[in-house]
């Protein structure tokens, strides 16, 4: 088998595999005559998309909102608090570890405390979307602005680089790498996050669209929203894929 | 005098705590901050030692539903894991499926549990089952394909049987790996649980949280989660005890990310 067949067949495989599983859902709705609040058919579930799908877009570039703007919010806060923990040496040796055991502990179980603070809707969720996507970046961060050859940094010292030099030109470039595998992670923590918040304490987005669906026993409408969550968590995480690729080319795969 | 210092950086994290805490208590009593807002760490502490008997009975459902979720997706994905190992079609078909699915946020399809499985306590473990099921099979996957193939083929020549290669060098080797997926997996237990009784039901934890703040009951929902993280702690801890009964050449303080 040639390269390009093989590789064709590694793509297409899992596509074959995905379609089928729609196939056969959809027959197996109908054979076993399964009603539709239990389990919609794909059919079904692609008509009320299109039916509702003003409904379905105003809910949408809520959740999209609040994932991606506390996503910003918690890379930012994350690389800062990295490059201000690395620089302030007592602190990187205690914090690591504290970071790390804190990183496990159940975080988004915070959320209804931060919708008792600042009230329900988007803002508290953003929060909750913060506080879940900050962890891996800063600790990933963190990890990469260590990880430079010392004899890098003993070369630039003398050159004279000044140590925000050695921090902005050297140790952040390098850091890179690791900044994308907790960027991927984050990325697919803050729609995750998105949803809780708005489980617990909003009127808007899918998550709450899935919570007042199932109330209203429409389950198809449930699917609907599982549909597009999916496909903006693919579509996202492709992207930043994408971006890893681009930007950091010249690590090996 | 090394032995003091041991115990002294093994305390550090409790110190660190326990100053916290203090700062806390007076921070609520310089700024005069309500108690429903943010209660005294000590009204906390009586509450908890008051509800004691409440506390430890809704803190014992949330284990129950995440240890016994977490060991059902351990039963059931290390097997598959081995038959997409072993099946280069499985591998081909499934596998990729599952990195995507990996990636996705299966926390979505809780109000889909609950009009198959209701608001009880099995719904709670099969939800802590799906959320932790992923990533375990991806990482004893990933586990399983790792190895030299230089050491594959000397076992080869030396007439090692496929059976053999797969108990003698792919299952050792792929239990960092499996570790790995554990440390993720035994978090999002706890988690999964809480979220579910965020949703559904009157017991557990997510739901002392959820009562707490309907009520005002701030301390009820400190209280939780308090409980909650100790829940988490202890059973991160046992788990990665384990893992150094086990694997005790391999000791590290590794990040355990995708945890939420």
């Amino acid at each position: 088998m040639g390269r390009l067949a093989r590789k064709i067949r590694l793509i297409l495989m899992p596509i074959l595999f995905f379609v089928a599983i729609i196939i056969l859902w959809e027959f197996a709705v109908d054979t076993f005559n399964i009603q539709s609040f239990v389990l919609p058919k794909p059919s079904a579930i692609g008509a009320i998309l299109v039916r509702k799908s003003d409904m379905y877009v105003t809910h949408t570039i809520v959740t999209l909102r609040e994932a991606l703007g506390g996503l910003a919010i918690g890379t930012m806060a994350g690389i800062g608090a990295a490059v201000g923990i690395f620089s302030f040496k007592p602190l990187r040796e205690t914090l690591y570890p504290i970071l790390i055991s804190l990183n496990t502990l159940p975080k988004s179980a915070v959320a209804p405390l931060l919708i008792l603070w600042f009230g329900a809707g988007t803002f508290a969720t953003l929060l909750v979307v913060v506080l879940i996507t900050f962890f891996p970046i800063l600790i990933n961060t963190l990890a990469g602005l260590g990880a430079v050859e010392p004899e890098l940094i003993e070369l630039a010292s003398s050159l004279k680089a000044t140590r925000t030099q050695i921090i902005s030109k050297i140790r952040l470039p390098a850091s890179l790498p690791y900044f994308f595998a907790g960027f991927k992670v984050a990325l697919t923590l803050s729609f995750i996050g998105a949803v809780i918040g708005e489980y617990v304490g909003s009127d808007m987005g899918l998550g709450y669209l899935t919570i007042i669906s199932l109330a209203q026993l429409n389950t198809e409408q449930i699917f609907g929203t599982l549909v597009i969550l999916a496909s903006m968590g693919l579509a996202f995480y492709g992207l930043v894929e994408f971006l890893d690729r681009r930007v950091i080319h010249w690590r090996a795969k | 005098m090394t032995k003091w210092k041991k115990i002294v950086v093994r305390l550090r994290p409790l110190i660190l705590l326990a100053l916290i805490f203090v700062a806390w208590e007076a921070v609520v009593v310089v700024l005069n901050i309500p108690g429903f807002k943010l209660p005294r760490p000590s009204s906390i502490f009586s509450f908890m030692v008051e509800n004691a008997q409440y506390l430890l009975h809704h803190t014992g459902l949330t284990v129950t539903e995440a240890v016994l979720g977490f060991l059902l997706a351990m039963g059931v994905s290390i097997p598959i894991a081995i038959g997409i190992v072993f099946s280069k079609n499985l591998e081909v078909t499934v596998f990729p499926l599952v990195v995507v699915v990996n990636v996705l946020p299966k926390i979505a399809l809780v109000p889909v549990f609950i009009v198959w499985f209701g608001t009880g306590v099995s719904m709670k473990v099969l939800i802590v089952f799906l959320i932790a099921f992923f990533p375990l099979l991806v990482n004893t996957v990933l586990g399983l394909r790792d190895v030299d193939p230089d050491l594959v083929d000397i076992a080869r020549s030396m007439g090692a049987s496929t059976r053999q290669i797969f108990t003698k060098i792919r299952i050792p080797h792929s239990v960092p790996y499996l570790f790995t997926g554990m440390r993720i997996a035994i978090v999002l237990s706890v988690v999964g649980a809480i979220i579910a009784e965020f949703v559904a039901g009157t017991t557990g934890i997510g739901w002392l949280i959820i009562e707490g703040k309907a009520m005002f009951n701030t301390p009820q929902m400190f209280a939780a989660l308090f409980s909650a993280a100790i829940v988490g702690i202890v059973l991160f801890r046992i788990v990665v005890l384990m893992e150094r009964k086990l694997m005790p050449w391999r000791i590290r303080e590794e990040a355990t990310l995708g945890t939420y």
